[in-house]
């Protein structure tokens, strides 16, 4: 094998390459430093707080699907479904949507709604194809809490209705149920909002609520 | 043994002429291509693209990639929780597949490249062999990777059936595809004669 002469070989054309700084592509890093740090600030600031609420039975929840709503506006979802240590409830963890926070506040009400079909009517139908989802009725109250005792059934009254509410001491409930019609002159001006045997069981508490403007009507007499 | 750089000569990669090594850059006499010199250069270039690729690999994996909705149940699924369903759902196969696809490979690549960099920067002499070899693997297997990217947009776009069962891309795709095709320029930007350059 004969000795390869160098110099016998063609020269290249050298020439000024127009080189590009070599420090350009370190932009290509620095937006994907910045990029995947932009991801990771969004799905920070996305997520919502999340909540702990305790109920008596999880009849119709299902992680993931059942969601948190506020006016029938999905608000949140249901992550989480355990027991609570001395298996006496059910604890529910829901994630809030970011901006909902606000929602939690400590005298906030959760209930699970479900069908109901009573004197009042017909409430929840959606749920029956779509399943149970917990309401939510937001407090009045500023302070935030991520932990809350849901109510077994929907509260009579909302924060925002417009009314006011009387008790009524009676001999015996009747057949009366939460969301029985109050009536005036035939005309529903509102509802029995609560209704309870009362401490001493020698008689029956009833809550109502007269919506406005109806309310004005109720004198002392 | 010699390398072509001791020698002062190296060839075209276009029409393989063989000729002086140029001092600066240079074009081959014969068909007018550009002759890379075995330089740092393609070195940054990689070194930039891996890390460009490490820091989009995490939000790729953390964020959801599909988001599906199969009524009444809705789902979102990052790469390692998709994976985790499949295999309880019992396609073991599958699940494999999709690991070996979304997560080995594209972590084999980081990995693998992360080293040759390491090495030709410091311009090791370990075992220039085996770290060919490496190259020549990873060049292989880059284009098994898109697999998840293929699926989500497949899905995407067959499964539309309003409220009853619908597939969304989620955040983790774009970041995802970014990884495979960095990655893919990166090993194409590496320059193996760095491997056999001596100290």
């Amino acid at each position: 094998m004969s000795e390869i002469n160098v110099d016998e070989l063609p020269a290249p054309n050298v020439h000024r390459h127009k080189r590009g700084r070599p420090a350009a592509i370190w932009i290509v890093p620095l937006i994907a430093i910045a990029a995947a740090t932009a991801l990771a600030v969004r799905t920070y600031l996305r997520a919502g707080p999340t909540i702990k609420i305790k109920f008596e039975s999880a009849e119709g929840l299902t992680i993931g699907q059942s969601d948190v709503r506020y006016k029938n506006v999905p608000v949140g979802k249901i992550t989480d479904i355990d027991i609570s240590d001395d298996l006496d409830e059910i604890v529910v963890t829901a994630e809030l949507n970011r901006g909902f926070a606000k929602l939690a506040v400590e005298d906030t009400k959760f209930w699970v709604e479900r069908p109901r079909i009573g004197v009042g009517g017909v409430s929840g139908l959606g749920t029956l194809l779509n399943g149970a989802f917990i309401g939510v009725d937001v407090g009045a109250s500023k302070k935030s809490a991520d932990r809350f005792t849901g109510l077994e059934k929907p509260p009579g009254i909302l924060r925002d209705q417009r009314g006011s509410a009387f008790r009524l001491i009676a001999q015996d409930g009747g057949s009366l149920a939460i969301k029985s019609p109050v009536y005036m002159r035939r005309e529903q001006v509102g509802s029995i909002s609560d209704i309870a045997l009362a401490a001493d069981g020698k008689s029956v508490e009833i809550e109502v609520f007269i919506d406005s403007p109806y309310d004005h009507v109720i004198t002392d007499q | 043994m010699k390398t072509a750089a001791d020698l002062g000569v190296i060839s075209c990669p276009l029409c393989e002429l063989v000729m002086r090594s140029p001092d600066g850059d240079a074009d081959c006499p014969r068909c007018g291509g550009f002759l890379p010199r075995v330089s740092r250069r393609g070195l940054t270039r990689c070194w930039a693209l891996v890390i460009a690729a490490a820091a989009l690999y995490v939000p790729a994996n953390v964020l959801p990639m599909m988001n599906t909705e199969q009524f009444p149940i809705r789902r979102s699924d990052t790469i390692l929780s998709g994976i985790k369903f499949l295999w309880s759902e019992g396609s073991w196969e599958l699940a494999a597949l999709v690991f070996a696809a979304s997560i080995l490979v594209p972590l084999t690549k980081l990995i693998v490249l992360g080293f040759l960099l390491v090495t030709s920067s410091r311009r090791s002499t370990w075992r220039p062999r085996v770290r060919t070899k490496l190259y020549r693997a990873l060049e292989a297997i880059g284009h098994w990777s898109m697999l998840d990217v293929f699926v989500v947009s497949l899905l995407t776009a067959v499964v539309q059936l309003g409220r009853f069962a619908s597939v969304e891309p989620g955040p983790a795709v774009l970041p995802f595809a970014s990884v495979v095709v960095l990655t893919m320029l990166a090993s194409a930007s590496f320059d193996p004669r760095t491997i056999w350059v001596k100290s």
